[in-house]
C-alpha cells in the first residue's frame, strides 16, 4: 500500500501520536464521503507529509499530519505572506484535492485548516455531517469553470495626446473627447461583461462573481471586467465553454479565457459562512 | 435547480479535456483564499488563523507584490483576491 492509510474511525484516533502533545496538527484538504477512492500514488501534502482519508461516518476527509513549528499560527501568518512559500502551500492543496475529486465528489477546504488532531477533525465533521452531505450531493458530477474577460482595444481609439494643439481650448476638448471615449469604451465593455455572465449563469447551476484580478497579480495588461466561476453539470461542460469563448468572437469588445476544470472551490461554504 | 439529465456516475468516461494547464497561481488564489469551506469545531486550532491570512496578504500586496512585479502600486491597481478575501467571498447557494 502507499502512502494513504484510511481510518477504521476518528474516535480511535487520538491514541497514535497525533495530537497537539506531539507538536502536530491536522491540515483538512477536503471533504469526501467515507467510501471515497482515492488512487495510487498519492501526492504528497502541503509539508511534504501522506495524505491520509479519515472516516466519520458517512463522511470522509483528506487529511495530513503537519509539523507545529512549521504550521503554527505565528509561522503560517509568516509564511502565507510570503508569496513562495503561499505559492507552493497553494499548489500542494491544490494538487491533494484535485487528486481526490478524480474519483468522487469533494467539498474543498479553504486554504490553511487546521484541528488539533484527528478526532478534533471527525468532531467537526459530525457536527455538520448533514449540511456537508448535502453539499457533496449537490456537487456531485458538476464542475467548476472559470471564465475570465478582458476589456480589449479597439482600432479606431484616439491616440494618446493630441499633437501640437493649436491652442488651450483646443487641447482641452480633444483631452475631454478622449476621456469621453475611454469612459464609453468601459461602459460598453462592463455591459458586455454583464451580458456575458447573464449568458453563462443561465447555463450553469449557479455562479460567483470573484472580484475582478489586480494587473500586476493577473499579469495582463487588459483591464479585466469579468472574473467569475460557474459550477456546470459534467455533461454540459463541452457546450459551455464552447459557448464562453464563441461569446467573443460573435460579441466583440471582450476577450474571453476559460480556465479549469476546478475542484468546487467556488461553490463550497457552510451554511451562514461568509 | 432543476435536474433535467440522469444523474452520472463519479466514473465518467467522457471528462471533459482540461481547459488550460497549469493553473495560474492567481486563479488558484482567488479560490483557495476567499472560497473553499470552513469547517469549524470547537477545538479547531487556529482556523487558518483566518484574519491572520488576510492581514499577511494586505502585507504581501503593499511589499511582495509590487516588487517582485516590479512595479509601484497605484490606487486603482489595489483589488483583486487580497480585499475580496477581506471581505469575505459570497456565500454559495
Amino acid at each position: 500500500m502507499g502512502r494513504l492509510s484510511a481510518r477504521a474511525d476518528a474516535r480511535h484516533s487520538g491514541s497514535d501520536g497525533m495530537g497537539a502533545d506531539a507538536g502536530t496538527a491536522v491540515w483538512l484538504y477536503a471533504v469526501t464521503t467515507s467510501q471515497a477512492r482515492l488512487a495510487d500514488p498519492a501526492p504528497d501534502g502541503v509539508d511534504g507529509e501522506p495524505v491520509r482519508l479519515l472516516r466519520a461516518g458517512t463522511l470522509g476527509a483528506a487529511v495530513g499530519t503537519v509539523e507545529l513549528p512549521r504550521f503554527s499560527q505565528e509561522s503560517l501568518e509568516k509564511r502565507l505572506g510570503d508569496l513562495d512559500d503561499l505559492a507552493r502551500l497553494a499548489r500542494a492543496h491544490h494538487q491533494v484535492i484535485e487528486w481526490v475529486a478524480r474519483e468522487q465528489p469533494v467539498v474543498p477546504a479553504r486554504l490553511a485548516t487546521l484541528y488539533l488532531d484527528d478526532a478534533a477533525v471527525g468532531a467537526a465533521l459530525r457536527e455538520h455531517s448533514d449540511d456537508l452531505s448535502r453539499q457533496l450531493s449537490w456537487l456531485s458530477s458538476r464542475l467548476e469553470l472559470g471564465v475570465k474577460a478582458y476589456q480589449v482595444r479597439t482600432r479606431d481609439e484616439p491616440a494618446t495626446a493630441t499633437d501640437r494643439p493649436a491652442s488651450g481650448a483646443a487641447y482641452l476638448r480633444a483631452r475631454q473627447q478622449q476621456l469621453a471615449s475611454a469612459q464609453n469604451r468601459q461602459q460598453a465593455a462592463d455591459a458586455g461583461a454583464g451580458a456575458l455572465h447573464s449568458e453563462l449563469a443561465a447555463m450553469a447551476v449557479a455562479a460567483h462573481q470573484h472580484r475582478p484580478q489586480d494587473r500586476r497579480l493577473s499579469g495582463d495588461p487588459r483591464p479585466m471586467v469579468l472574473n467569475a466561476a460557474y459550477l456546470v453539470d459534467e455533461d454540459r461542460a463541452g457546450s459551455f465553454i464552447e459557448r464562453a469563448n464563441a461569446w467573443a468572437r460573435e460579441r466583440g469588445g471582450l476577450s474571453v479565457e476559460v480556465t479549469g476544470p476546478w475542484p468546487p472551490y467556488s461553490f463550497a461554504a457552510m451554511e451562514g459562512q461568509s | 435547480m432543476s435536474e433535467t439529465t440522469i444523474p452520472r456516475q463519479p466514473h465518467d468516461p467522457n471528462p471533459p479535456t482540461p481547459v488550460m494547464q497549469p493553473v495560474a497561481l492567481v486563479d488558484l488564489l482567488d479560490r483557495v483564499l476567499a472560497t473553499g469551506v470552513v469547517i469549524t469545531g470547537e477545538v479547531t486550532l487556529s482556523l487558518a488563523g483566518i484574519d491572520l491570512v488576510y492581514v499577511s496578504l494586505r502585507a504581501l500586496l503593499s511589499s511582495v507584490g509590487p516588487s517582485l512585479l516590479g512595479v509601484e502600486p497605484t490606487a486603482e491597481d489595489v483589488g483583486g483576491f487580497v480585499d475580496r478575501a477581506v471581505e469575505g467571498g459570497e456565500p454559495a447557494p
